[in-house]
């Protein structure tokens, strides 16, 4: 594994302000996507009259930034907005409000340029089984992109197919060529679409839990792709999980969603080593750990709550362990809490006397937010009952 | 991840309270070793190994459940790279003969490619440990490679018996547990 930076472009800026914190690896130069501020509500379709202009808030203000090179890992439970910021991002689905920046250009709304965007971002989904269609063969499925992306001669067409193949590791590429999906497994079914995708060179490839319906033994094989995609191809990666473990694996830059917004953005490593937010604490906790010895204190037990009405101010506030009077009125922006880590937390108000506060006693040591903690390590457990 | 940490507490309270044992089925191997006391590992339709959830973790005596245990990341310590397991699970329509794991394991010898190993106790598994293996390399006519032969540090311990892993549960209920990889390719979870 290569990557080691990462991180947000983290501001000490009060809520009011108006520049968004832009979540993502930071690097020099212009990043090949960017999202400003991206906002979707869905419209709820419900009977009576009443209900009519109550919508989903399922993405609210989110600002990322993808640089060429890099893999920034969305992590958040399931509903928290995570395949609704990736449509977002191929434009399959039109944002409220917000804007899209290719290579820093604005993102018309012409055919020519949402044509020209599709080529340059590409979509991986979830299931490797709907994606192929069963009658056509691999040769098929990766000709097809390539004759319409570059117009190949017949000739060169079954070069390029190889070619494709041997990028995405099913080598010996003349063993896959002329397969159908139902002869192949779950892992090389994801990397024929991935490798279909790769045909018209993409810059971008949002890949939304590209292998949590494979076999676990074969997910690392794709994880490596992903990861050998960014580092020899230089292809800016969004890879979209409920498996912290997995994001900490793969990314530079891990982004925890909740309810919809951002809580925390940092370097992978840092996020889970030292979580400054709350909620992130609660999802490590929450998360499989072999080398536990004690079973996790949970602290803000529930589950998420509607996003029809979502709370106001911090929506983690009727969940949080440390919420305080403000959290329940005004949503909290994100604060610097280390080398581009940030959280959306009032815990971590520049200046606030509770930020480095030692937490309110001894028996809540372990997950006191404090950026600089070591280890996120579980709370002594009261009871043990393994 | 949260809700499902949840669902599981209180499983293990009822069981607690209920003392009833409780069998998990999941692939998912790294929560199996925290909630259970003993694993059962499946491969292609057979039990290839079984142990207490501390000692397969520790010290795996067979191939599948070493891959098992490399292809989750881990949630604290270095970032390393890591390989899960080649190649995909068979079709049990047409399973490999002789061992079905040989076409992925790294350490396959001739006999795996014919024979088929029967699940029994690893020759040099030290006494007091209550394992099973179904792999030809724990049959006592080599010696394991090194990360199949791991000892405890318990091991030559007296009085450790093999439910050391679960001596702090004062029930007598246990919760053993399954895990098993795909045994067609294609079948999803
Ligand atoms: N097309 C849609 N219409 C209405 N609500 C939607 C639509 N798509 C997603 N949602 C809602 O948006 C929220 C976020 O969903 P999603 O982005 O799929 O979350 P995740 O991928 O994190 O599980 C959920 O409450 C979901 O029900
Ligand atoms: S802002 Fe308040 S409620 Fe929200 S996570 Fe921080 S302390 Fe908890
Ligand atoms: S019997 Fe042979 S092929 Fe099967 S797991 Fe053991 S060493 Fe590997
Ligand atoms: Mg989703």
């Amino acid at each position: 594994m290569t990557p080691t930076s990462g991180g947000a472009a983290a501001t000490d800026r009060p809520a009011d302000t108006a520049a968004p914190v832009v979540h993502g690896p930071r690097r020099p130069g212009v990043p090949v996507l960017e999202a400003r501020r991206l906002t979707k509500h869905f419209p709820v379709s419900q009977f009576g009259p009443a209900s009519r202009r109550q919508v989903v808030h399922a993405v609210e203000d989110i600002s990322l930034a993808l640089p060429r090179g890099t893999v920034t890992a969305v992590v958040g439970e399931s509903g928290s907005g995570k395949s609704t910021l990736a449509r977002l991002l191929t434009q399959l689905i039109t944002p409220t409000s917000g804007e899209l920046l290719l290579n820093g250009e604005l993102v018309g709304s012409d055919g020519r340029s949402r044509r020209e965007y599709t080529r340059q971002v590409h979509l991986v989904l979830q299931d490797p089984f709907s994606s192929l269609n069963s009658v056509h063969s691999v040769r098929y499925h990766l000709e097809r992109p390539l004759k319409l992306h570059r117009r190949s001669g017949r000739g060169e067409l079954t070069a390029k197919t190889l070619e494709l193949l041997e990028r995405v590791s099913l080598s010996p590429a003349a063993d896959f060529i002329d397969k159908y999906p139902h002869e192949l497994s779950g892992g090389q079914r994801q990397r024929v679409a991935i490798a279909r995708g790769l045909a018209v060179e993409p810059k971008v490839l949002l890949a939304d839990e590209p292998v949590s319906m494979l076999d676990v033994s074969i997910r690392l094989g794709v994880l490596n792709l992903l990861d050998e995609l960014r580092s020899r191809e230089q292809l800016a990666v969004l890879y979209v999980t409920h498996d912290i473990a997995s994001a900490r694996y793969l990314a530079d830059t891990v982004v925890v969603m909740y309810a919809g917004e951002v809580v925390e953005s940092g370097p992978a490593a840092q996020i889970t080593d030292a979580p400054a937010h709350p909620y992130t604490q609660l999802l490590l906790n929450a998360a499989p750990d072999p080398g536990r010895t004690e079973p996790p204190v949970l602290r803000g037990r529930g589950s998420p709550p509607s996003l029809v009405n979502p709370p106001g101010g911090c929506r983690f506030h009727p969940r949080c362990p440390f919420a305080m009077a403000v959290c329940a009125e005004s949503r909290p922006p994100a604060f610097s809490v280390a080398a581009d880590q940030v959280a959306a937390c009032w815990l971590h108000r520049p200046g606030d006397p509770e930020k480095n506060a030692p937490g309110p006693a001894a028996d809540t040591a372990g997950d006191v937010p404090r950026a600089a903690e070591p280890e996120p390590g579980p709370a002594p457990a009261p009871s043990t009952n393994k | 991840m949260v809700t499902q940490r949840e669902i599981l507490e209180e499983l293990m309270q009822l069981r607690e309270r209920l003392g009833f044992a409780i069998i998990f089925i999941t692939h998912d191997l790294s929560l199996l070793i925290e909630l259970a006391d003993s694993i059962a590992v499946m491969y292609a339709g057979r039990l290839v190994e079984r142990a207490g959830a501390t000692e397969l973790f520790r010290s795996p005596r067979h191939p599948y459940s070493l891959g098992l245990l490399n292809s989750f990341p881990a949630l604290h310590g270095e970032r390393v790279r890591m390989e899960g397991i080649p190649g995909s699970p068979p079709s049990l329509t047409a399973l490999p003969q002789g061992c079905a794991f040989h076409p992925r394991c790294a350490f396959a010898l001739d006999r795996c490619r014919t024979d088929t190993p029967r699940l029994a106790r690893p020759q040099r598994e030290p006494a007091g440990r209550e394992r099973l293996a179904a792999c030809w390399l724990q049959d006592g006519r080599q010696s394991p490679p090194g990360p199949l032969a791991v000892r405890l540090n318990d091991d030559a311990g007296p009085g450790t018996g093999p439910a050391s892993a679960s001596a702090s549960a004062p029930a007598p209920a246990s919760a053993s547990a399954s895990a098993s990889g795909d045994t067609t390719p294609g079948s999803a979870r």
